[in-house]
């Protein structure tokens, strides 16, 4: 609907160039608004993970307090219990657990200031695997698409969790290094020119087989890649967890959609505070974010190699580095008075790239166009090729 | 003290009608025996005998003979023998002009002459004669036919036979002379016995009077005021043509309404002619009466681009609107941008937010009664405008010349070339367009019978890209019979049929090609009759009953390749049914108490399935018990009660009164929108077993005063209204398509209450008004789970509590022809529910809101600025024209439409959108002939 209402509004006045939008921020609504978060799911078979943390005034900068030193198990209608271990700040995972079928789980916390909270009682199903994941070439890109079913007919709400990464590389590759301390430049040993990136789904995707005649899911739009995006400049990959879901979860994770994606408008419907099924045992007015749900998990790994994209795609690739056009040389005529501190005292302005010729003369950019680590990580992750 | 003035000034007058008598020359004496001589003879004699012209009717005087004999005796004295017996009545001007009038019937004619009073009263025959009337210069004694206006208001209209009664009724109908149109709101009354009523809508009226002769006034609405000599013997109709008031609009609107604000005992109506209307600038320049609408006190929208009113902190599905006695469901063009009823067609509109009259029913807040426009009676016209966004054309004319009449009007936006310059593939293919179309016609077969039929017709259009196509059509049709039995009773018979049906299609993937329907149908037959058996009293009663037919929601596959199910919801019916009879009565002068009540019956039928829930458990899934089928017709659900419309009048001055009301209503259709606006995807639910009606109260206590011989209005009116189970919905509710909609909705209670200002001034070079309101509209869903309490069960503001609310509307009138308006607007900032704090959950960073509407948007402020420029008022020639130069939102203040909140890669970010953010001048061209 707001889309709507943005192109009225185009189509009203548009003509006469004024912006229809521009940033709202009200003084913002100060007060702790903190509240215990509990992000994770119970899964049936294999690791669980619980991230526990707090939430954040919007404008802070801080990032989500974790809470550690928490106690955290899995419990079920029996009382049978599977503790998680704190395995990074907030961070708390199980044993590769395969929990019978047929029970009711939950999890139960107790904080370190001795609060202690329980998840309401699920039943486990099994997610059905999937039917195809894969990616579809289209003009404008890739179009992931993703098909599943469930024979037995009982599942019919899904919600699909995923991971991207890509591979990618900085404008300029710096084979140089300036070592401050020597006032010398050297040749670089490691590399910051190859990088991948991680990014999470910030949107969340569930899909409700409800309304349609089979309990079938067929060509979902999971996600939309542009042709021209960096993500395809040399290898993409894309994790794909699908979690069969029970109603009051559906219901939730469509609440959150709602909530999160597109909010406030007059044609949208008022957001409100999301219940999770996570509780105070002590203080039931408190609120605690998330929902555990449980279920065991599907996870499917496909990638996109640069060879099986029509070639014009990926040649001129640059998006993200078009501003790094030109390299600087040093020493040269424009920078007559710089000592070599002066001209690479700071990297965030120029750093090295190459040595020029033999000799004291060297290429050099700026970091952004050089380091790669600025928007990914120089490690290669376990699970890529090559 | 009306009435003491009266009567001192008919002391005077009459001392000054002895006076002059006693200066003037003395009647002649006349000498002479007639024996059986031909009346005209008689005169011709007479005439020759004294120098006096005489003046008669020869039809009225043709077959009578007169004897008499005279020795010297004064003219009068012979007359009044010689016509002793004859039905004829005489009277002798004695002044310079020496003329006598001879009159079937008692007329009595006087004139002014050079600043005296000069009558013949004592000298006339007729006793019943007592008052002193003016004749007009140029009038012709001889001309009694009424051929021109001013002879009409110097003519004697006799009505009815003998006198035996002390009291009799006058009825009849006002209309315009050029048109035939009847003049509704015109004040019918005779001065003297500070005696009034208005005209009805289809112009009646009825006055009870003392037997006897009256000059009864007639002052209305766009119409020259206008007078009638009458001798009340008996019951009797009198029919009263006005000229049509080309110019001076203004000065005769305040005398129509001066009786009213003061005087009624309505409170809480506002009532704007379509001539008001125009004068307010507005946004391309389409005249918008749901926009003017909302300059009045208490009323109140959402937004800036949206035709949803919330009257005295009423939802939008509260208020009836009718458009001739036909209800209308959607209102509004292009998503609410534009009220959908074409101005050229339409005459007046009357909102009432506080003593609903009890002939009205089935909505909560308020009725919005539009009335269309007849046609001309006597000419055939074109009329039309050009605007920026759309076009207008009606043509009127006569079927039976002064009998019959049609009119049709259309309006429609251009193709989309606007849309088709915008720098964007997308909405390159996309469209807008809305359009209308309304006609009436009259007829009237002879003074106790008429008929009015009026049809109405709109549709929209809008296809964002290639993606969704969304269509919507309003329909509507009446038929009314009015009857008038007898002076005292009249009544009208009225059939109405209106539908409102939308569908949404989407055709992005071919899996989920579909299309999405809804649709209602409303029939309705009424007889409502009025009764008034004596002056005191004024007794309305009638029945009326409405069938509704919903199809509430379907959605269907479109093409092969769609997996879509189809999914159509049963169809949901209702009877709603009512008597109802309200009586207003003088009890004295200064106090008059109108009384109603109606009493309205609600049927869901069948055939449907309807869910049982668990009594006393909130209606959930997991509560659900069993599923009954009810056959057709067999009554799933019944609901009734009493509404009370209470209202009294007590005159502290004659300038101004206090007013108090009480009113109950019951409305038993709900719209469910998932909006706070009113959009076309809403979804008209009727009451069932699971959704219970809503119900209202509301006092109001007023004071009223008028200023400056009533050029000035003010009032002061307060209200409090409580509501229960009305509509609002649990978090993340499901509206379409939804089987069991009643476990996604609750049954809320509402409370508000505020204080209106008005000042107005409808004369003048300067006239318009303002308006100040403070006002509270809060909210309170208690019950369910803890989870489904908004905001813990407490109170909250509704989404339109503008606490303080500022309108102004303002012309000011250089000339006949150059008129300019001011319109300003300030209200304060809707609630709205803010971010409060964001977490990362499952990936992403995410948001935890506050308290439902817990915080406000930026106060709102518009400026509009607005000339209209006529053409030459030469009443007699092909064709008028006038322009309009206007510039909507003249400080181009952004006001915040919309504000909303995006996650953008991890970033939570405010945004505001104002559609109409900066100074929007607008042309429109408008021409008659």
């Amino acid at each position: 609907m707001h889309r709507l209402l943005i192109f009225l509004c185009w189509a009203l006045l548009g003509l006469a160039g004024s912006s229809c939008l521009k940033p709202y921020e009200p003084a913002i609504i100060a007060g702790p608004n903190r509240y215990l978060v509990v992000d994770g799911h119970i899964n049936g078979r294999g690791v669980t993970t619980v991230r526990l943390a707090y939430s954040i005034n919007l404008d802070s900068p801080d990032r989500f307090p974790p809470e550690s030193g928490a106690q955290v198990y899995i419990e079920d209608d029996r009382s049978a219990r599977y503790p998680l271990r704190e395995a990074g700040p907030g961070r708390y995972v199980s044993a590769t657990l395969a929990l019978p079928a047929g029970r009711s789980y939950h999890l139960r916390i107790i904080t370190r200031e001795r609060q202690e909270y329980a998840s309401d009682l699920v039943v486990l199903p099994q997610t059905p695997p999937y039917d195809k994941l894969a990616a579809t070439l289209q003009p404008d890109g890739l179009q992931v698409y993703l098909n599943t079913h469930d024979d037995s007919g009982n599942i019919q709400h899904y919600r699909w969790e995923y991971d991207e990464t890509w591979e990618f590389t900085s404008a300029f590759e710096s084979i140089q290094v300036y070592k401050k301390p020597l006032g010398r430049v050297l040749p670089r040993k490691e590399n910051i020119y190859r990088c991948w990136r991680t990014e999470n789904a910030a949107t969340v995707k569930t899909f409700s087989t409800v309304r349609l005649t089979q309990a079938a899911v067929r060509d979902y739009r999971l996600l939309f890649v542009p042709r021209d995006d960096i993500r395809l400049r040399h290898l993409y990959s894309l994790n794909v967890r699908q979690y069969a879901l029970s109603r009051p979860e559906f219901d939730y994770w469509e609440a959150v959609k709602k909530n999160t994606d597109n909010l406030g408008t007059l044609f949208d419907p008022l957001p409100s505070q999301i219940q999770g099924n996570v509780h105070s045992l002590y203080r039931p007015d408190e609120p605690v974010l998330g929902f555990v749900g449980a279920s065991t998990v599907t996870e499917q790994r496909i990638f996109v190699r640069r060879q099986d994209l029509p070639v014009e795609w990926t040649k001129f690739i640059n998006k993200g580095y078009e501003h790094c056009v030109d390299l600087d040389t040093f020493p040269s005529r424009r920078y007559l008075d710089f000592t070599y501190d002066d001209f690479f005292g700071d990297s965030t302005y120029r750093m090295p790239v190459a040595r020029l010729r033999p000799g004291e003369a060297y290429t050099a950019s700026t970091q952004d166009c050089v380091d790669c680590r600025l928007r990914g990580t120089n490690v290669k992750p376990d699970f890529w090729p090559q | 003290m009306t009435n003491y003035l009266a009567a001192c000034f008919f002391v005077l007058l009459m001392g000054g009608t002895f006076r002059s008598q006693a200066q003037n020359a003395p009647s002649p004496l006349v000498t002479g025996t007639y024996q059986r001589l031909p009346l005209a003879q008689f005169f011709e004699q007479l005439a020759a005998a004294t120098d006096y012209r005489f003046f008669y009717d020869p039809a009225a005087v043709d077959s009578l003979n007169v004897s008499v004999q005279a020795q010297g005796e004064p003219l009068g004295q012979v007359l009044r023998r010689a016509l002793q017996g004859t039905a004829l009545q005489f009277s002798v001007d004695s002044s310079r002009h020496r003329q006598v009038f001879i009159t079937r019937g008692p007329a009595i004619s006087t004139r002014l002459a050079a600043g005296f009073f000069q009558a013949e009263a004592t000298e006339a025959g007729s006793q019943e004669s007592r008052q002193v009337r003016l004749l007009p210069e140029g009038a012709s004694g001889r001309d009694e036919d009424g051929r021109n206006a001013i002879s009409s208001t110097t003519k004697v209209y006799n009505i009815g036979q003998g006198s035996a009664s002390e009291q009799a009724t006058l009825a009849g109908r006002v209309r315009e002379a050029a048109t035939g149109a009847p003049v509704v709101g015109a004040n019918v009354f005779v001065e003297a016995l500070n005696l009034g009523t208005s005209t009805a809508a289809d112009g009646s009226y009825t006055l009870t009077l003392p037997t006897g002769r009256h000059e009864v006034r007639v002052r209305g609405i766009g119409v020259k005021a206008t007078k009638r000599q009458v001798l009340l013997r008996s019951n009797g109709r009198l029919d009263i043509e006005t000229q049509d008031d080309i110019t001076t609009l203004q000065e005769v609107l305040i005398r129509a309404e001066r009786a009213k604000n003061v005087t009624s005992t309505q409170m809480g109506v506002d009532k704007l002619d379509i001539k008001t209307m125009r004068q307010v600038p507005t946004a391309f320049g389409e005249v918008d009466i749901l926009r003017v609408v909302m300059t009045l006190p208490g009323v109140k929208t959402v937004g800036e681009g949206n035709t949803g009113l919330n009257v005295r902190g009423g939802a939008t599905d509260q208020n009836l609107i009718l458009f001739n006695g036909a209800t209308i469901y959607n209102p509004s063009h292009l998503f609410g941008f534009f009220s959908a009823f074409n101005p050229d067609v339409v005459r007046s509109v009357e909102l009432y937010k506080g003593a609903i009259p009890a002939r009205y029913g089935g909505r909560l807040s308020s009725v919005l009664d539009i009335q269309g426009r007849p046609g001309d009676a006597q000419k055939y016209h074109f009329s039309g405008g050009v605007g920026p966004l759309t076009s207008r054309l009606t043509l009127e004319g006569p079927i039976v010349k002064n009998k019959g009449s049609f009119i049709v009007g259309g309006r429609s936006s251009y193709s989309n070339w606007l849309l088709h310059l915008l720098p964007n593939e997308v909405y390159k293919q996309s469209s807008a367009s809305f359009s209308d179309l309304s006609g009436q016609i009259d007829y009237e077969f002879d003074k106790h019978n008429s008929l009015s039929v009026t049809a109405y017709y709109s549709t929209d259009k809008f296809q964002l890209g290639r993606d969704t196509a969304y269509h919507y059509v309003n329909r509507a049709a009446t038929a009314k019979w009015q009857h008038v039995f007898n002076p005292k009773l009249s009544g009208t018979l009225t059939a109405a049929n209106s539908f409102y049906r939308y569908d949404i299609t989407s055709q992005r993937d071919p899996s989920t090609a579909s299309q999405l329907t809804y649709a209602i149908d409303h029939y309705e037959g009424r007889a409502d009759f009025s009764y008034l058996p004596t002056n005191k009293h004024n007794v309305e009663f009638g029945v009326s009953s409405v069938l509704y037919h919903v199809a509430p929601g379907g959605l269907e596959p479109s093409g092969a390749e769609s997996l879509i199910r189809t999914d159509v919801l049963e169809r949901e019916q209702g009877l709603e049914s009512a008597v109802y009879v309200s009586d207003r009565i003088d009890l004295t002068p200064r106090l008059s108490v109108s009384g109603g009540l109606r009493y309205s019956l609600y049927n869901a039928l069948g055939p449907r399935e309807v869910y049982r829930y668990l009594p006393g458990q909130a209606k959930t899934l997991s509560n659900l018990t069993d599923t009954v089928r009810y056959g057709a017709g067999k009554v799933l659900a019944t609901y009734h009660g009493p509404e009370y419309r209470l209202s009294a009048r007590y005159s502290l001055t004659e300038h101004s009164s206090v007013k108090a009301s009480f009113n109950r209503t019951r409305q038993y259709i709900h719209m469910l929108s998932n909006t706070t606006a009113m959009s076309p995807t809403d979804i008209w639910k009727l009451s069932d077993g699971n959704v219970r009606p809503q119900v209202g109260d509301q006092y109001s206590l007023g004071y009223y005063h008028n200023f400056r011989n009533n050029a000035i209005e003010t009032s002061v009116e307060t209200y409090y209204k409580a509501t229960r189970d009305f509509v609002d919905y649990k978090g993340g509710a499901v509206l379409l398509l939804n089987r069991h909609i009643e476990t996604d909705i609750v049954n809320a209670v509402g409370r508000a209450y505020g204080v209106e200002l008005l000042v107005r001034k409808l004369s003048g070079k300067i006239n318009g008004w303002i308006s100040y309101t403070y006002s509270r509209t809060l909210v309170q869903v208690n019950q369910g789970t803890p989870a489904d309490k908004i905001n813990g069960g407490r109170y909250y503001p509704s989404n339109f509590d503008k606490p303080h609310d500022f309108s102004l509307v303002g012309n000011y009138r250089f000339s006949r022809r150059i008129s300019s308006s001011l319109n300003v607007a300030y209200s304060t900032g809707r609630p709205i529910t803010l971010p409060l704090a964001k977490y990362y959950d499952a990936g992403a960073t995410r948001v935890y809101y506050s308290e439902r509407n817990a915080y406000r948007v930026p106060d709102y402020f518009r400026m509009d600025f607005g000339l209209n420029l006529e053409g030459s008022h030469k009443a007699k020639k092909l064709a008028h024209s006038s322009w309009t130069f206007g510039v909507y939102n003249l400080t181009g203040r952004q006001n915040p439409y919309s504000v909303y909140f995006r996650n953008t890669g991890g970033q939570i970010k405010g945004y505001q959108l104002s559609i109409f953010g900066q100074p929007i001048p607008t042309v429109v061209y408008n021409f008659k002939f």
